[in-house]
């Protein structure tokens, strides 16, 4: 077998060990304390809620009531089959976008440009009018395309397309989210790639195949790996398509079932937390199942002190095949719904087309006359930059940590780190609500945008921790070595050399973390003072009130801005991307 | 990933300064989503007493009222009318509606509260033992709104909770028809809630989530005045198809998926009906029917140490405002909900919400009812439901 003989990461050396020690226990119990503080505290509310059969905030009662009627209902019980039913997605996107991702990265595919920022709009568009939009196209009984099919082909009965099922909701996670998603995270490993192991490969006369088998893979495994497991418990949290989709059908993910059970009249939040820690514990054997898995996966460095190589393969006839297919794709599944959101934003009535006088602009001209829009608009703004910037920094302190550093309680650690996925937005929220009112000193904080932005860095905290950890583990610990020798200071060497080095991820960490306040209603619906709407809490609320073609002009707003984010966040990724020289010289 | 090209970056940036552009030049304005077209009404701060001018004053002073109310009215001019005749600003509560109200009710408990004055359903029955909600009779001073003979019955206001002073209940109107494509269905052979268990329905019938919402309302009257074994026929042997999106319970029956839909509300509904639609609400020719005060219920919470809202001068001025003949005809006029006072413009009202005088209804949103028979039914439902 090949080996790319690249050095192994290596632990620093021990000097002092005992002096070391007593450091490194010291940083591991802070890390932990403050880490736990963020991410362990609504998890235990929640836990503690599970066994409370007293409203929220009056006092405790023991009571296990909500733990059997969450095993004696079946409405539950279904919800929780299909939200592991509904995982299947994640392998099958994976294997796309891993096959997508090293066609942008290592290849010139045709149309490179155009396929990496559509990704990324798909990934920036709002769930619930894309999922009407998905309603107009492919419902069984009116869908567009079961007309445009019927029309073509008279002889067929009826139409091929049903979204509301399995597989329809299957169709549209994967379209709006999960391969976009995926890509977007695997991409960044790949171009911490250097090119000359899978050169050394090929010039051994092994085919490319055999190459991504046997070299690629194996070397990208803890990031193949780690955005397998944060998007298998990412996908179990997801529910708006669910809620649309799959509701008249009896479909219904776990997440769907703690937001009706929240909804009911008087809400049954016991019910919703038994829910909500049974999740907890498939989360733990997940953190623990990814920890011994990495552990065992002997990381290997990809970005060593030789360099970076950068070579992409020229453009052949498969590219070409290639390119087209996944354009196709990409045309049908985030631009078809786009259009949709575009023209039903110019619609009376969102969908009806056959009325008359079906058009109007009096939506766009509400939406724009309306004063909550800019405010929500400038509050978004805010609310994503603060968090982002905060949350990207927070997130690749406690990757070094958790790779470079000696401190002790590092599994501890990741385990918190993973933590707040553990639980549903709408159970965060309301954990989140209840620390900000209650506790001396967050109390101060509360009617500000502060409690929002912790709650969506908390969020965020496991996707992004475990994708720069990836990232880190990539570069080889020399070069960071290389400036510690030279007398640099831990901050100039984490700013300086670290960050640097992993410039693509941090851009595309920092980009999911803004997505995530652009689009996640649930963690924040019970925590925006009044007067401080953003742009999804807008959206979710003209939803709501039935105003879904107001809505599809938020959206069509929405992905507008993705474009110029994703465009100036990709200018300033490549700009910081230490390998671009290599990359540029070497085409 | 890779940078784009500069003429994409251009042409991404140029929409979003357009969209910009637009938002700052109509957000400067101010102006109401749609423009106001009541009725014109007798001024309501008509005989007002010399403490008025103060609160009116002090109000204005404070600027806002934080106002927690349903979407529907968010969207209405609603604000806009009550800026026009206070010179105050209503600023909304954030959120879904059960979220409003566990927000509201923990703030309150934690002496934390943002919210001036909340409009909706009963749920915050539940406050009075608390001690979390405020007298607001004692804030009614404005002629207009104390005088009796302006109220239905000529007793004065109505009120959801026992003791006449928490919840002041605005509306009363008939809530439970059926929604349906008028092109298809004959209302005249609508005969009585039974022909729903007709099988010629199976399958062909959508209500809204009977569980939580305006669904529940209707699986809850169904179960008291009708009995477990109608329900169950219905929601079970009928095989009703639930959503938790009342835009597309009315989208289905306008398109014909289902035949019939329960649980819409009629500010929805009358919004297809407007463009030509073939939907309508309607009640069996015979057969008990269900009063409700919808959206239109007023409270003002209060923290639990005593103290009193943000805004407590500006809440009194929309206390009153709400609970007069310009207020309840901008509510109504956005709601599509029959006020309980008697003297405003009902014409916009679609018939089928206003209450028949030979037809015998349960009173939903009386307390004994909202507190005790909902929740057994609505635990009777879960039981069989789920």
């Amino acid at each position: 077998m090949f080996n790319p003989a690249a050095p192994a990461v290596t632990r620093p050396p021990r000097v002092g060990r005992q002096r070391a020690d007593k450091k490194s226990i010291l940083l591991g119990v802070l890390v932990c304390l403050l880490v736990g503080a963020l991410t362990v505290t609504p998890v235990i509310y929640v836990i503690i809620g599970s066994f409370n059969s007293q409203s929220l905030g009056q006092g405790f009662s023991f009571s296990l009531e909500g733990w059997s009627r969450l095993f004696a209902s079946s409405a539950t019980l279904e919800s929780i089959w299909y939200s592991f039913v509904f995982a299947v997605r994640i392998p099958i996107a994976l294997v796309i976008a891993f096959g997508i991702a090293w066609l942008l990265v290592r290849t010139d595919l045709p149309g490179r440009k155009f396929i990496e920022t559509s990704l990324w709009v798909a990934f920036f568009l709002p769930a619930l009018p894309v999922t009407i939009g998905w309603v107009l196209l492919a419902n069984e009984d009116y869908g567009l395309l079961n007309s445009v099919v019927q029309m073509m082909l008279p002889w067929v009965e009826e139409g091929p397309f049903a979204i509301n099922s399995v597989i329809g909701i299957l169709w549209v996670h994967l379209t709006m989210s999960t391969i976009p998603i995926m890509v977007i995270l695997l991409s960044p490993a790949f171009e911490q790639f250097d090119a000359s192991f899978e050169e050394a490969a090929e010039s051994s006369g092994a085919r490319v195949g055999t190459t991504l088998r046997k070299v690629t893979l194996p070397l990208l495994a803890p990031a193949v790996f780690t955005a397998f497991i944060a998007g298998l418990i990412k996908s179990l949290e997801v529910f708006e398509v669910e809620q649309i989709l799959g509701t008249p059908v009896g479909i219904g993910v776990y997440a769907n079932r703690i937001f009706e059970l929240v909804r009911l009249d008087p809400p049954a939040y016991m019910d919703a937390m038994a829910i909500g820690t049974l999740f907890l514990i498939v989360l733990l054997v997940a953190a623990i199942v990814y920890q011994i898995v990495l552990h065992k996966m002997q990381a290997q460095a990809t970005l060593t002190g030789r360099g970076l190589r950068m070579n992409r393969k020229l453009r052949t006839r498969s590219l070409y095949v290639a390119s087209a297919l996944i354009i196709t794709f990409i045309s049908v599944g985030v631009f078809l719904p786009i259009l949709t959101l575009l023209v039903g934003s110019f619609n009376k009535i969102f969908g009806f087309f056959f009325i008359s006088s079906p058009w109007t602009t009096s939506h766009w001209e509400r939406v724009l006359a309306n004063p909550d829009f800019l405010s929500a608009a400038g509050n978004s703004m805010v609310i994503g930059i603060v968090a982002s910037t905060l949350g990207t920094l927070l997130f690749a302190l406690l990757a070094w940590l958790l790779v470079r550093s000696r401190m002790r309680g590092k599994a501890i650690l990741n385990i918190l780190v993973w933590m707040p996925w553990a639980i549903p937005g709408v159970l965060m929220s309301i954990a989140v609500l209840r620390i900000f009112l209650t506790v001396p000193g967050p109390n101060l904080l509360y009617g500000t945008l502060a409690p929002l932005i912790i709650v969506l860095i908390i969020k965020e905290m496991p996707l992004g921790t475990q994708m720069l950890r990836t990232a880190i583990m990539q570069v080889a610990p020399e070069l960071e070595e290389g400036g510690q020798v030279s007398g640099a200071r831990f901050r100039q060497v984490f700013f300086k050399i670290t960050l640097p080095l992993i410039a693509p991820m941090l851009v595309t960490v920092f980009m999911l973390t803004f997505v995530t306040t652009l689009r996640d209603v649930g963690s924040v619906v019970f925590l925006a003072p009044p007067g401080t709407k953003n742009l999804p809490i807008l959206m979710f609320e003209y939803a709501n009130g039935g105003a879904m073609e107001s809505g599809a002009v938020l959206g069509v707003i929405i992905a507008a801005l993705a474009l110029v984010l994703v465009s100036v966040a990709m200018r300033l990724g490549l700009r910081m991307n230490p390998h671009r020289d290599t990359r540029k010289a070497r085409k | 990933m890779k940078a784009t090209t500069p003429k994409f970056l251009a042409v991404t940036s140029f929409v979003a300064a357009l969209t910009l552009l637009a938002g700052c030049s109509s957000g400067d304005s101010a102006e109401p989503a749609e423009s106001p077209d009541a009725a014109p009404v007798a001024d309501w701060q008509e005989g007002a007493p010399a403490e008025w001018a103060e609160i009116l004053e002090k109000g204005q002073a404070e600027g806002e009222v934080v106002l927690d109310s349903s979407p529907e009215l968010q969207q209405s001019d609603f604000a806009a009318r009550f800026e026009a005749d206070t010179g105050i600003k209503i600023v909304s509560a954030a959120g879904e509606s059960s979220a409003r109200y566990t927000a509201m009710e923990q703030e309150a408990q934690a002496n934390q509260l943002s919210i001036d004055v909340s409009l909706g359903g009963g749920t915050e029955l539940g406050m009075i033992d608390q001690g979390l909600l405020q007298d607001i009779k004692a804030q009614m001073i404005l002629p207009n709104v104390t005088d009796p003979d302006n109220w239905v019955g000529g007793d004065g206001p109505t009120w959801m909770d026992d003791e006449g002073k928490y919840m002041l209940r605005s509306s009363n109107y008939v809530f439970g028809w059926a929604i349906v494509n008028s092109d298809t269905f004959d209302a005249e052979e609508f005969d009585s809630w039974d022909d729903l268990l007709d099988p010629k329905y199976k399958g062909k019938i959508a209500t809204y989530d009977p569980l939580s919402g305006p669904g529940q309302a209707v699986s809850a009257f169904f179960y008291d005045a009708l009995g477990e074994e109608f329900v169950e026929d219905l929601y079970v042997g009928q095989e009703l198809v639930p959503t938790t999106d009342r835009r597309q319970l009315i989208e289905w029956v306008a398109r014909g998926t289902y035949d019939i839909a329960l649980g819409g509300t009629q500010a929805e509904l009358e919004r297809f009906a407007r463009e030509g639609l073939p939907v309508t609400g309607v009640m069996p020719r015979e057969g008990i029917g269900q009063y409700t005060g919808g959206s239109g219920v007023l409270k003002q919470p209060l923290n639990a140490n005593g103290s009193l809202t943000p805004h407590p001068n500006a809440a009194q001025v929309f206390i009153n405002w709400f609970a007069s003949t310009a207020g309840q005809q901008a509510y109504g006029d956005a709601m599509l909900e029959v006020t309980t006072r008697n003297d405003v413009d009902l014409s916009k009202i679609p018939d089928y919400v206003k209450p028949e005088e030979d037809r015998e209804y349960i009173d939903t949103y009386e307390e004994h009812w909202y507190t005790v028979v909902r929740n057994e039914v609505a635990a009777e439902l879960r039981t069989m439901l789920e």
